[in-house]
């Protein structure tokens, strides 16, 4: 300890403000993250003993089952949609290759309270269903959309694309020549997939199915309100209905062990995707199908965005246009401006705060910077109610300490500052979002020539005026980029917003949510729509950046 | 073995190559030598099976395999490609690579043919190692394995060499040119790299202009170039301009007139008596301008020689000096001599002339 203690203070000396900024914000950031997994260790066996025997079987095994019955979805579906676009000419792919991303647009809750709204006992099918064969409720069965296996049909159909995404690229990536090679040896076609294509795409699609797993243990607006118990729900309920922080803290220090060890999965998965790399030559042609085939892939492809987005898209647009009433409207400005500044102060601190990071990491590369960027982008993968626990333990710390500290000096409590404000949000954003803005300002700055900063340097600009008169400039659109998805991302948060906000603070995702959980799905339906259209945004961006790597394969 | 007749291969309405025949004998190594764009890789994928002919045929052991009308399945061929990225498969041993178009064979079977297949290239010790850990001639060995263990009639290989250094990719032609020929596997190479093409095989054709512009060995394609375009793109060597005058026995030459219709070529290098073939096709006749090939190779040097040139140019090539030369400061002469002759820029140069081989074209 004491060591490292030293090299730390070393490397910070040795480097400039910019390293010293990124060992303190690194540390500040990771301070949540340590919080959880310490207090994993201050193990308390009364806490385990009253969990284990109520609730804690319940939670594991609904959230093993969900994370890895939406794994098991979206591969299912980001693989078969990623291998028939690679290989498949048919009449409408250009359209189903944009809109195939167009669930990334769709938070799980919102589909969540939309499919309950359409399918649930009073809603438009099943009456169509009763009125059509004149039925009363006894006399069928219909699939109840509120359970587990709900959960983890519409999460995999909102999830796909981060499967979809990676496997396209490696698909994409395969030499036309493998195809030949098995040819010559009389390989069928569905033989080739399972033997050549498939296994070298693995650890592509396996990463993308760790992160839609990551993503589904995430989740708490979707289980919350399906009334499935899972570590979410329970963190939650521990916290906001029992107040017990401790309790709280504990379990969610075993959701990470969980999260753990999907981070292990993905990292050893893009690792095995280096060695497997087959960039070779001129890759798969694809092959042309007319005709009713055609038809035929076209509705197989359409399938996965006309549940996943077309309908629950639709189904919110009719109940805002249609009944939703005026009174509901007064509320709406409120929300939204709420929303929106939240999500621009946020994006703001956090793409600067990541632009400082890659900086510093590009001005004095050592071990200790980025070691503090890697812990800081871990964030991604913790769910947000753990966050909001890991941000929530210090900062009222800190608030209790102050307060004790002005009331014995200036006789003044100045309340709770730090866990009671919209501090406590961004500071639970920047954790889970860095990771975000991270991606887009390291690929940027590596993009930039270091030719650029030695001319800088010769001509005598200082660190700072680099960073303001050459990087800034030429990082324009990572900068841009990085800004609109953390943007969205905030706008969409759930669980760490709901348990950090200020009293009485509501944002769209909040009161979507609220509404929705007071069965007024109607008048959840405009601030839904709201984020999802706002949401639409990144998607046209990661679209055309996924066409630009499909002109250069080809 | 490989007849091909009078093919012609096309994208859409863009001509790639027109009327080409070649044919090779069993355990023959051809080669098809060409530049890039000129329709090689057409060739080699349309062999293969890959791709459509639209007319002539092709026909593997006597029976026809590709013509306009009909194309027998890739894998009904008995065709095995080395591809210029080896194609490898990175998630599979090489053992498995190789074995790979073997899945038709019971187990034992295949796994009997990859090892002997494996054992012939060399590589028994890294049968289980992956293609990312093998070094580029170590993969090139990978790729000839998996494509001559199912035994096939014949052996098709794109650019073999062209992602290896340029001293392994030598080592590497003559110990595969060993393996094929031990094997007895008829073989057809294409390349752009001529010295590769003379140390691999056996008959060399050269594509240019949508035309195999000649089919025979490299010694023909060297010192008896069927076109100018070969004349020019095979070895070095200059055009010194012809007269073509009638014969006429003034010089107490030993040449006995069978004929009248005897030619001489008139060059400031001497006097040369055309070629029989030449008189046959009837493309000289007298007053003509023409151009005359010369080798480096048909300049000799010697210090004593009467007919002397000036030095105007010289590249070192360790055991010979190639001399650019001047002579009445015409175009320059390339003369190849030993190397310790080592001469200065401007000095003399006393050259001797033994042109074996008459070659010339109209201008």
């Amino acid at each position: 300890m004491r060591v490292g203690v030293n090299r730390l203070i070393k490397s910070a000396f040795k480097g400039s403000a910019f390293t010293v900024y990124s060992i303190l914000a690194g540390a500040l950031l990771g301070l949540p993250i340590f919080v959880i997994f310490f207090s994993f260790f201050y193990w308390d066996n009364a806490i385990w003993q009253h969990l284990s025997a109520t609730v804690l079987p319940k939670y594991i095994s609904n959230s093993v089952i969900l994370a890895f019955g939406v794994g098991f979805g979206a591969t299912i579906l980001g693989t078969y949609l990623a291998w028939i676009i690679v290989n498949y000419h048919f009449y409408g792919r250009r359209v189903i290759q944009w809109m195939v991303l167009l669930p990334l647009a769709m938070p799980a809750y919102i589909i969540a309270y939309t499919y309950t709204g359409l399918l649930d006992f009073a809603g438009p099918v099943q009456t169509l269903i009763r009125d059509t064969f004149e039925l009363t409720a006894q006399d069928y069965w219909f699939p109840e959309v509120r359970s587990l296996s709900g959960a983890i049909i519409l999460m995999s159909l909102v999830l796909y694309p981060y499967v979809y995404i990676l496997a396209r690229t490696a698909f994409s990536e395969q030499s036309q020549k493998y195809r030949e090679v098995s040819q010559l040896a009389g390989v069928s076609p569905l033989k080739h997939f399972f033997k050549v294509a498939l296994p070298l795409a693995r650890p592509a699609i396996m990463t993308g199915g760790a992160l839609a797993m990551m993503e589904a243990l995430a989740d708490f607006g979707t289980v919350e309100y399906f009334g499935v118990s899972t570590f979410t729900t329970g963190i939650y309920r521990t916290w906001f209905g029992m107040g017990d922080i401790k309790a709280a803290s504990q379990l969610s220090g075993f959701l990470c062990l969980f999260v753990f060890i999907l981070i292990m999965i993905e990292r050893m998965s893009r690792r095995d995707s280096q060695n497997y790399s087959s960039r070779q030559g001129k890759s798969a042609q694809a092959k042309k199908v007319k005709g009713l085939n055609g038809v035929l892939i076209f509705l197989l492809c359409s399938l996965p965005v006309v549940f996943g987005f077309i309908i629950p898209f639709v189904q919110l647009a009719t109940w805002t246009l249609r009944f939703s009433d005026l009174s509901n409207l007064a509320d709406y400005p409120e929300y939204a401006i709420n929303s929106a500044i939240l999500a621009s102060i946020g994006s703001v601190v956090i793409v600067a705060m990541a632009l400082l990071f890659s900086y510093a990491k590009r001005l004095h590369p050592s071990k200790t910077v980025s070691g503090f960027i890697q812990l800081v982008s871990l964030g991604y993968a913790l769910p947000g109610t753990v966050i909001a626990i890991g941000v929530l333990v210090p900062l009222g710390w800190v608030d209790i300490k102050l307060n004790i500290f002005t009331n014995m000096w200036f006789n003044f409590q100045p309340g709770l500052v730090f866990s009671g404000t919209v501090f406590a949000l961004i500071f639970a954003y920047a954790v889970r979002f860095m990771s975000v803005a991270l991606n887009n300002t390291e690929a940027g700055i590596q993009r930039i020539r270091p030719s650029m900063d030695e001319a800088s340097k010769v001509l005598g600009d200082s660190p700072l005026q680099r960073l303001f008169r050459i990087h800034i400039p030429l990082l324009k659109a990572s900068i841009l980029s990085a800004g609109l998805l953390v943007f969205v991302d905030i706008l969409k948060e759930l669980p760490a917003t709901l348990v950090l906000r200020p009293f009485n603070f509501n944002t769209l995702a909040v009161k979507a949510f609220e509404l929705a959980s007071d069965e007024r799905l109607i008048d959840a339906a405009l601030p839904s729509i709201t984020i999802v259209l706002v949401g639409i945004l990144p998607v046209i961006i990661l679209t055309r950046t996924l066409d630009g790597i499909d002109r250069k394969n080809a | 073995m490989l007849d091909i007749n009078n093919l012609s291969l096309s994208y859409g309405t863009q001509k790639v190559l027109q009327n080409l025949s070649i044919s090779l004998q069993q355990g023959e190594i051809g080669c098809i030598l060409g530049p890039s764009g000129c329709g090689k890789t057409t060739l080699l994928r349309a062999i293969a099976g890959f791709k459509s002919v639209q007319a002539g045929s092709i026909s593997i052991k006597e029976s026809v395999v590709s013509d306009a009308k009909q194309q027998m399945p890739v894998a009904k061929r008995k065709i095995g490609v080395v591809f210029q990225d080896f194609a490898l498969f990175p998630h599979m041993s090489v053992l498995k690579n190789v074995a790979y178009g073997l899945s038709k064979l019971s187990k034992s079977e295949a796994h009997k043919l990859a090892e002997e297949a494996i054992e012939l290239v060399g590589l028994n010790d890294a049968k289980t190692k992956y293609p990312h850990e093998l070094s580029g001639g170590q993969q090139q060995r990978v790729a000839i394995a998996r494509a001559i263990a199912p035994k096939p009639d014949l052996l098709l290989l794109d650019e073999p060499f062209s992602s290896l250094d340029p001293d392994l990719r030598e080592r590497l032609s003559s110990e595969i040119r060993h393996i094929i020929k031990q094997q007895n596997i008829t073989a057809l190479l294409i390349t752009h790299d001529q010295t590769e093409a003379f140390a691999m095989a056996d008959k060399i054709g050269v594509l240019h202009d949508q035309q195999c512009q000649q089919w025979g060995t490299a010694y023909d394609l060297y010192h008896e170039p069927a076109t100018e375009f070969i004349a020019d793109f095979v070895g070095e060597g200059v055009f010194i301009p012809v007269k073509v005058v009638a014969y006429e026995n003034d010089t107490g030459s030993t040449i006995e007139p069978s004929e009248d219709k005897l030619l001489w070529l008139e060059t400031q290098l001497g006097r040369f008596l055309l070629p029989e073939e030449y008189l046959v096709n009837g493309t000289f006749k007298a007053g003509d301008t023409a151009k005359m090939l010369v080798r480096p190779d048909d300049l000799r040097h010697q210090d004593e020689s009467v007919l002397k040139a000036k030095v105007v140019g010289r590249a070192f090539r360790g055991a010979h000096i190639l001399y650019r030369l001047s002579l009445n400061d015409s175009e320059p002469l390339l003369c190849l001599a030993p190397s310790h002759h080592d001469h200065k820029l401007g000095e003399s140069f006393g050259i001797h002339l033994e042109v074996e081989h008459v070659i010339c074209f109209p201008n």
